[in-house]
């Protein structure tokens, strides 16, 4: 993963700040590992949409890392509504849907990048490096 | 991704797809009562897909691919408006059972060799026969369901260990406070005011240390309780039957080892209240009773003790008929007309006098109450029952918070077992056949030594095979008790002494060894030679 730093121009994970939010507390956990590990601050997490928005309302975080299928306020909805409020807040989706099934939508919701469930570090660490802030 | 078997999100794994089945049978058990609610329908797919996420990232194809299927089952209601009909439950019920299974192979580390496709294949039949169309009213567009969800994250709070690491703790400690009396035997004994002091501030910091690992293994009630909605559910589609539970005193915490132990006298009595108990619906409506029974089950605190009934508004126990029983059994008219209601009906605790009108494969042949006494006994508790005829049955258990567990050997003179605490037992001498007197070599010297048969006046073999040494507390002198033969080492419950034996000295109580006989657990220290006869009365 040094490489894929390295490599990327963006690849400063130093000083951004990311918010996770997965209802799984296995995959926050998988979320939260990865991403520490390479540098990124975790500001928080939320285990549904809802929580998700007002944490990123509270905690301002340069990415919001969010799951689709989530209870009482869905990972689109909750993508849609942080963009209105912080347009320069980066949304990464992480999700198992089908990509056809969603793709159309999260465009609307203004997604940066999707991370496909099941994934690796390989995979998450290139969806964040390939971010253009 | 592959190779993540062992990796550290294999607990939070296990948590979480566990946390994720109770959820989905929470979700067929309401589906089954009020099928038209969209939120339960979201719910359950929410369950179906994490599960599938969750397995497809630790490798768990076979898991994953069965869950995905589920997802798809449920997506199809979800988009079509539409909602699973009682076939479809019912084998998502099954489905669910296998999911469980595929967690405990996961849990084992075991190969995930389970064949679905027969489940799979009816679950696609039952789906293609056709959901329920949409039932009620239609909840809000557009909005991701609602339902409750309890799982939250526990990713710092709590700490998933596996219990047998506490019974491995619990057991740590009592070796501890057998090495701890040893110890301060040996102080009394040197007579050091420093080895004593010391002695004293270990004993404190094991009680503490032991209190804690006491504590720790406390668990809700609700842990057992939460499988029963799906047992009553099971057995009262079967027969038939309707009913009602309710659970009450969720939160009182328990000792695993006793929540564990209670389990299975717990199934076995509300099998007995929805099989013999509850009346079918036909014979509630003429008893003037509401159709469907209700089964409430209660724990509540009462000292150090547990109270955990089981009452059911079934016919209750016909005392005639155990009465008639009881005399086919053998049991003396006169006996039985000197015994107070409560007395007879606590005769269904004898083994053979249960009363199944027919033998069902609910509560089964031959596995009655006398089991579940015999179970609860040796957990240190007590079993009462209570009845009305026609009105319905009350069955307690009363059982200790925590364990109370000693490590005992038994040993045995003629037929009589007995039970010493090991903490108390200095060492073993096998004796030679013919050495058995009231002296007895130890270390170099003679000490002195008393039968067992002859202390409690039990007949003895006359084998005189062993002699266990312990020590007169007051004089710090060896002294030996002599057996036949020495048995198993065990850790084991010991219960305190009942009426009429409760003034018994020799005793500290007593144990129930596994095929339900009562031991007593002897003070040692009281069959020291000088302390003298106390047991002859």
């Amino acid at each position: 993963m040094t490489k894929q730093e390295e490599s990327s121009p963006n690849a400063a994970p130093g000083n951004k700040k990311i918010l996770i939010v997965d209802d799984d507390a296995f995959f926050l956990q998988m979320l939260y590992d990865i991403v520490s590990k390479a540098g990124y601050i975790v500001a928080g997490v939320a285990e549904n949409g809802e929580d998700g928005v007002n944490k990123a309302h509270q905690l301002g975080p340069d990415i919001v890392m969010l799951d689709i299928i989530m209870p009482i306020k869905n990972g689109l909805v909750a993508a849609k509504e942080i963009k209105a409020a912080h347009p320069a807040i980066k949304i990464v989706m992480c999700t198992s849907l089908k990509d056809a099934m969603f793709v159309k939508e999260a465009d609307v919701c203004g997604v940066s990048a999707y991370i496909k469930k099941p994934f690796n570090e390989a995979d998450v660490l290139a969806a964040l490096n390939g971010l253009d802030f | 991704m592959s190779g993540m078997n062992e990796s550290p999100y294999k607990a939070l794994y296990l948590q979480e797809v566990s946390e994720r089945l109770s959820g989905i049978e929470k979700g067929l058990l309401s589906l089954e009562s009020s099928p038209g609610d969209k939120t339960v329908v979201d719910a359950l797919f929410r369950h179906y897909h994490s599960i599938k996420g969750m397995s497809a990232s630790m490798g768990f194809e076979a898991i994953k691919d069965f869950a995905h299927l589920q997802e798809d089952v449920l997506e199809g209601f979800r988009s079509a408006g539409s909602f699973p009909g009682k076939v479809t439950v019912s084998v998502l019920f099954e489905c669910l059972d296998a999911l469980k299974k595929f967690l405990l192979m996961v849990e084992n580390s075991a190969p995930l060799e389970l064949d679905t496709s027969p489940l799979v294949k009816r679950l696609k039949e039952s789906v293609l026969a056709g959901g329920v169309a949409r039932p009620g009213a239609e909840p809000p567009a557009g909005q991701e369901g609602g339902a409750a969800i309890a799982g939250s994250m526990q990713i710092s709070r709590t700490i998933k260990v596996e219990g047998r690491v506490f019974d491995s703790l619990l057991k740590t400690t009592g070796n501890l406070l057998t090495v701890l009396s040893g110890l301060k035997d040996y102080a009394s004994i040197v007579r050091s005011i420093k080895l004593k002091d010391l002695t004293h501030e270990l004993e404190k910091s094991i009680q503490e240390l032991n209190s804690d690992i006491l504590s720790a293994r406390m668990l809700p009630f609700g842990d057992l309780t939460q499988n029963l909605p799906r047992i009553i559910r099971d057995i009262s589609a079967r027969y038939g039957k309707e009913v009602n539970l309710v659970v009450e005193g969720a939160d009182i915490t328990l000792d695993r080892s006793i929540l564990e132990g209670m389990g299975d006298p717990l199934v076995h009595i509300m099998k007995n209240a929805l099989d013999h108990g509850i009346e079918p619906v036909a014979e509630r409506k003429s008893a003037g009773k509401p159709e469907r029974g209700t089964i409430t089950v209660k724990a509540s605190q009462k000292k150090d003790m547990v109270l955990v009934e089981v009452t059911d508004d079934g016919r209750g126990i016909d005392p005639e008929r155990l009465r008639q029983k009881a005399i086919e059994k053998g049991i003396e008219r006169e006996r039985l007309d000197k015994m107070t209601a409560k007395e007879l009906i606590n005769l269904v605790c004898l083994p053979g006098l249960s009363l199944a009108e027919s033998v069902t494969d609910i509560s089964g042949r031959g596995v009655g109450m006398d089991i579940v006494a015999t179970a609860v006994n040796s957990l240190g508790g007590k079993l009462d029952i209570k009845s009305e005829y026609g009105k319905g049955a009350s069955i307690s258990m009363e059982l200790p918070k925590a364990a109370s567990i000693t490590r005992i050997l038994f040993v045995k003179t003629g037929a009589t077992m007995f039970a010493l605490p090991i903490s108390r037992v200095e060492k073993i001498i096998m004796l030679n056949d013919e050495a058995a007197g009231s002296e007895v070599d130890y270390l170099g010297s003679s000490i002195p030594a008393k039968r067992l048969s002859d202390a409690f006046a039990v007949k003895g073999s006359g084998k005189d095979r062993v002699a266990v040494v312990a020590r007169d507390e007051k004089t710090g002198n060896p002294f030996a008790i002599i057996a036949d033969e020495y048995g198993d080492e065990m850790e084991a419950f010991v219960r305190p002494l009942r009426p009429p034996f409760e003034n018994l000295d020799f005793a500290t109580g007593f144990t129930i060894t596994g095929d339900g006989r009562p031991v007593f657990v002897l003070d040692i220290i009281r069959l020291a030679p000088a302390s003298g006869k106390g047991v002859s009365s």
